[in-house]
């Protein structure tokens, strides 16, 4: 975690430097509240890489035991525009959204913060409890929300496992997951029509919200007042904002504090006191470093399958 | 075949969400799908564009810095009538040959099952672009041409000018002549060695702009897309009457030409509209008679009288890869080319 978490950092730096071409994700939508989403992305400077994730979101998967989400990463070479390799784009969704609030945290997070709240304990609450873990080892206890108490089960087993110091304490509601908490990352589904759940009265002082499920979990009036709220890309956030649909009643694009390359790159400072708001929505540039790095450890183990003419 | 028909047909050959079907560009070609079928499957596209009955974003793309004029692009479509739901990434990079000895153009397609979004099959893009490009140029020539030309016109002589001489007649089928014309002569020479012993008209070699423009009716050209255009067909050559097909927007033509075209049809008015938005009409873009699709589906005239001047700028787009990457799916399938890989 700790590597991936440097690569969306990297990635973060180059594209706040201005090395990084991403054109806002666009889509197809073959049915009822889903999507398939085509991200590209060139990273310049000592990265030189290109691109694309071809992801696909469709709830009714779940109901016929197959994933809600799944898709393929075509690595691209910068020189010729050649294919290097095709590779799922599970994992390295799953785990460069975890490492995108590792480094959100490392930025906007408390110095050393003991409790840390999840509201939905899915791969994203997982994935999320091991980024922070890596940035703050000496985190003392993780609460953990979610409507199915199963989830929290295996949540606290396995969290229980990697982390034998980290105390997992499944909480009743959202407001008591909250309430102590240094930290508080909501991994809901994402919905249209969101169900915000937390209220700001609830949270501490100093307090840093992150946001991997859109705005589906905090209620608008935690992000519009907080004292910096950022996300992972201007253009993209703007985009979907006026869409209609998702971040209505949250801050506008010209409203928000910085993106997070910004941040990265020391254009605006970090903010480590009062109620700081992050919405990391996913974006390909993170997508692209990762998956440089799954296929760079692919060709150093010899894994994968050589596809002959 | 209902949707869920498809769908099961497909999970006979590929079990969905377990494997994924890879087709390289050998076998693409080897298929030996005949341009006649890509030219049918193309015209199906426009018309389902033209009747507005796909869903396709404007495609987005990437242009990194390591040659000049680079492009990627993303290029998604859906088209719920043929349950299809696919990606086409591909790309041109100008110096490959020079630099490294490698094709200009690169790209894969991705075939999706579009009830799950599962990925399905991923197959080679490169042939699908080059004939499906082609067979656009030829329905707009077919909608929008005199029908009886018996003089067309091939600007550019690179890969895709010769796959344009060998289309042209399916849509101009009166045609005695094909001038052609190539700033590199030996580019001209290799285009009718490669082509004539397969077409029927006379292909001729032309030493100008001013020659081959003005010797035709309808004039296709394919050169490199410059970030703006540098025009080298003077306004006075192009006539009454002429239908000029661009697959290389408005790099060669003048400004005067386009904009007094009396219709000027292009295939997508929101992709147009956005090159415009990032520079490459400077003079900007021309009113706009119709897309080409709309002509294709009827819903637009075509040629109404033979005086007519008219344009016709199509720079590609994903639902026509769409139409031909299911064909070249189900004949894998069927004919068990291809293998299938881990998801």
């Amino acid at each position: 975690m700790a590597d991936v978490i440097d690569a969306v950092e990297k990635g973060w730096r180059l594209k706040g430097e201005g090395k990084v071409e991403m054109p806002a994700k666009i889509g197809i939508h073959p049915r009822k509240d889903c999507y398939i989403h085509a991200m590209p992305c060139w990273i310049g400077g000592e990265v030189d890489t290109c691109g694309l994730k071809w992801v696909s979101g469709f709830p009714q998967n779940i109901k016929k035991h197959m994933p809600y989400n799944i898709g393929l990463f075509i690595l691209t070479d910068s020189d010729d525009g050649h294919m290097k390799a095709v590779m799922d784009a599970n994992w390295l969704t799953t785990w460069r959204t975890g490492a995108a609030s590792g480094v959100i945290a490392k930025y906007l997070g408390p110095e050393a913060p003991s409790t840390l709240a999840i509201i939905g304990a899915g791969t994203q609450g997982r994935i999320n409890i091991r980024a922070m873990m890596s940035v703050y080892p000496g985190m003392k206890t993780v609460k953990v929300y979610d409507v199915m108490p199963n989830q929290v089960a295996t949540l606290k087993e396995q969290m229980g496992t990697l982390f034998p110091t980290l105390e997992v304490v499944g909480a009743q509601d959202v407001q008591s997951a909250c309430a102590d908490a240094d930290i508080v990352i909501s991994c809901a589904p994402v919905l249209e029509k969101p169900v915000r759940t937390v209220r700001s009265e609830w949270l501490k002082k100093d307090v840093l919200c992150i946001a991997v499920d859109h705005d589906s979990t905090f209620d608008a009036d935690i992000m519009t007042g907080a004292r910096a709220y950022v996300v992972d890309d201007r253009g993209q956030y703007a985009y979907m904002q006026g869409g209609g649909v998702y971040f209505q009643g949250y801050p506008s694009e010209r409203e928000l504090y910085a993106e997070m390359s910004e941040v990265v790159v020391g254009k605006k400072p970090r903010v480590r006191e009062g109620r700081r708001g992050a919405a990391p929505m996913g974006i390909a540039c993170n997508d692209v470093i990762v998956g440089k790095m799954v296929y760079e450890r692919a060709m150093a183990k010899k894994l994968g399958t050589w596809v002959n003419p | 075949m209902k949707s869920m028909e498809y769908r099961e047909w497909l999970d006979k050959h590929v079990k969905i969400g377990k494997e994924v079907l890879w087709v390289t560009q050998k076998e693409v070609e080897e298929m030996g799908i005949p341009r006649e079928t890509v030219f049918e499957l193309t015209e199906k596209a426009l018309a389902y564009h033209g009747k507005k009955e796909v869903e396709m974003p404007a495609k987005i793309g990437i242009h990194p810095h390591t040659q000049p004029n680079t492009l990627m692009h993303a290029m998604p479509g859906y088209i719920p009538a043929e349950y299809i739901a696919c990606l086409k990434w591909g790309g041109c990079f100008p110096e490959n040959r020079q630099k490294f000895n490698l094709p200009q153009t690169s790209g894969l397609m991705v075939y999706n099952d579009h009830e799950s979004g599962i990925p399905v099959a991923v197959t080679d893009a490169v042939w699908i672009t080059k004939m499906r490009t082609a067979a656009v140029s030829m329905a707009g020539a077919k909608y929008l041409a005199n029908p009886k030309t018996e003089v067309a016109a091939q600007i550019g002589c690179g890969v895709q000018g010769t796959e344009h001489v060998k289309f042209m007649e399916l849509a101009l089928p009166h045609l005695k002549e094909i001038l052609i014309y190539d700033v590199y002569p030996a580019a001209m020479d290799a285009l009718i060695k490669e082509c004539q012993p397969s077409v029927k008209a006379k292909i001729v070699k032309t030493n100008s702009f001013e020659e081959v423009v003005k010797g035709a009716e309808t004039v296709f050209s394919t050169s490199t897309i410059t970030s703006s255009p540098s025009p080298k067909i003077k306004d006075e050559w192009v006539r009454a009457g002429q239908t000029l097909i661009l697959v290389d927007m408005h790099t060669l033509y003048d400004d005067k030409t386009m904009k007094r075209a009396d219709k000027y049809l292009v295939d997508s008015i929101e992709e147009h509209v956005y090159f415009e938005s990032i520079g490459y009409y400077p003079h900007g873009l021309p009113e706009i008679y119709g897309e080409t699709g709309e002509v294709v589906a009827g819903i637009k005239k075509g040629r109404e009288s033979k005086d007519e001047l008219i344009v016709d700028n199509n720079t590609g787009m994903s639902v026509e890869d769409a139409m031909v990457v299911k064909h070249i799916v189900g004949l894998a399938l069927e004919r068990k080319i291809g293998r299938l890989l881990p998801l």
